[in-house]
């Protein structure tokens, strides 16, 4: 379900690359197994190009892309892509006034609520501002 | 060595239909980024700035776009020249012209092997791909080590899924940094001559169009 | 909601038969640019605040002007919600790969070729 997690290549701070700009750099072997997309995955490649089409441009690849930049390395390289892709929509969407915090933490209580209560567990994880 | 088929990203049981909602319920315990984007959606829906519908209809035209759709586009180009003309001179305008819409998201560029060059995509900077002709990318084109290594080592990484460019035939990397999403047009094998465009269309696979593996007969 | 402004030109709005509609990604004919085919061109070293797509391993480097793909919003300023205009010519550049890196070990006749801002280029002798 997830990219493996393992140690990735120290890079931030040499000299002012980035950390999302790895172009020239060794970080393994690639990893070649596939698999489809769970449906939130799916919803989240949709609602971000939703947001983005002309009826509402609330964001853009671009700040999609900025936003995921600004996360530092560690939870650059430990988060998969579509776990990247809904941090950034909710950071987006407080960013531009769409939705708050309080709310999207209210909500997330909820979820959990709902689905512990139908028998699911839940991750307690908090995904850091 | 090389994946020889792609299964097409589709909702399979429903036709035209769109399926009902896929239960999660067995994926296991729910991430917390699962839980945030069931969060976000169900306020932005009861906020109005989306609606279900047009989330499931998204998903849909998401699931739609899959590399049988590209290799269409390639079989077209290998059987009538003029169309391969216009595919590379226009291709927004060429895909139209087969009922492809590819939207405003991006324009889209053809990069044709040739005996003398052979392209590879990669986007070092985040993912970029030509969604809305192949569908979504595998996982191993949005890693870290895709990313990273095909722009210096495109021989290494080729070697890897068992590709062997010749040393006179120049490999050609595209970087897609901005909003330009690129295709690899491959070369038509030289034994498939009389094919039809379904034959032809059939040994079309997904990273043919990457630019990591070339059209091959079984 | 940001709208597009007609600039001093008057400018074609359908790019191609097939696009009809304009997006925030979509091209603007060029009026004029610093650059052309066949240019040879050197990207620029310098710091970079915020959202960048000149990627680290190019900066300094020197290429030709392969092609012009037309003028588009400055994703710098998009990034932050901002309009991007004016619209930046945007161009293919090619390198050659052992031009690039130190360490490569492919043929003379490898090369890269990536979609760069004008901003970014600079004329190199």
């Amino acid at each position: 379900m997830s990219e493996p997690k393992r140690k990735t290549l120290k890079r931030k701070g040499a000299g002012g690359r980035a950390v999302h700009d790895v172009g020239g750099l060794d970080m393994g072997p690639i990893e070649r197994a596939e698999h489809d997309p769970a449906l939130w995955e799916k919803r989240t490649d949709a609602m971000l190009i939703l947001l983005r089409d002309n009826k509402r441009r609330v964001l853009s690849v671009d700040s999609h892309r900025r936003a995921i930049e600004d996360y530092g390395q560690q939870a650059y390289d430990s988060t998969t892509y579509y776990e990247k892709w809904i941090r950034s929509i909710r950071n987006l969407l407080v960013e531009q006034e769409v939705l708050t915090r309080e709310e999207i933490e209210a909500r997330m209580a909820e979820v959990r609520a709902r689905h512990e209560k139908a028998g699911r567990t839940t991750s307690k994880e908090k995904i850091p501002w | 060595m090389h994946d020889d088929h792609d299964h097409p990203n589709v909702s399979h049981d429903h036709g035209h239909h769109r399926a009902p909602p896929q239960k999660d319920h067995d994926a296991g315990p729910m991430g917390a980024y699962e839980v945030l984007e069931e969060a976000v959606r169900s306020l932005l829906i009861e906020k109005g700035v989306l609606t279900a519908e047009e989330i499931a209809t998204q998903v849909d035209l998401m699931d739609s776009r899959t590399p049988a759709l590209g290799a269409r586009v390639v079989a077209r180009a290998w059987t009538d020249r003029a169309f391969k003309k216009r595919l590379i001179a226009d291709t927004r305008a060429a895909l139209a012209e087969l009922g492809i819409d590819i939207g405003t998201l991006a324009e889209f560029r053809v990069a044709e092997n040739t005996a003398e060059v052979h392209n590879v995509i990669v986007c070092t900077l985040c993912s970029c791909y030509p969604k809305m002709l192949l569908g979504i990318p595998p996982a191993w084109y949005k890693s870290l080590a895709y990313r990273s290594r095909t722009v210096v080592d495109p021989r290494g990484v080729l070697a890897e899924f068992g590709v062997s460019i010749p040393d006179d035939v120049a490999v050609r990397v595209h970087d897609s940094t901005a909003d330009l999403r690129y295709i690899v047009l491959p070369m038509r094998p030289r034994a498939t001559k009389g094919w039809s465009e379904e034959q032809l269309a059939a040994i079309v696979t997904r990273d043919c169009m990457i630019g990591t593996a070339v059209p091959r007969i079984s | 909601m940001v709208k597009a402004k007609r600039g001093a030109w008057s400018g074609e709005w359908r790019v191609g038969r097939g696009n009809p509609v304009r997006g925030p990604h979509s091209p603007f004919p060029i009026p004029r640019s610093r650059f052309i085919k066949g240019d040879a061109v050197r990207i620029a070293d310098r710091a970079v605040l915020g959202h960048c797509r000149t990627p680290w391993y190019l900066r300094g480097k020197r290429g030709v002007v392969a092609a012009i793909h037309g003028a588009f919003r400055n994703p710098e300023a998009l990034a932050y919600h901002k309009p991007g205009l004016p619209a930046l010519p945007l161009y293919k550049v090619r390198f050659r790969q052992r031009d690039l890196w130190d360490r490569y070990t492919g043929p003379s006749g490898d090369e890269l070729e990536v979609d760069i801002y004008e901003h970014w280029l600079e004329r190199s002798e």
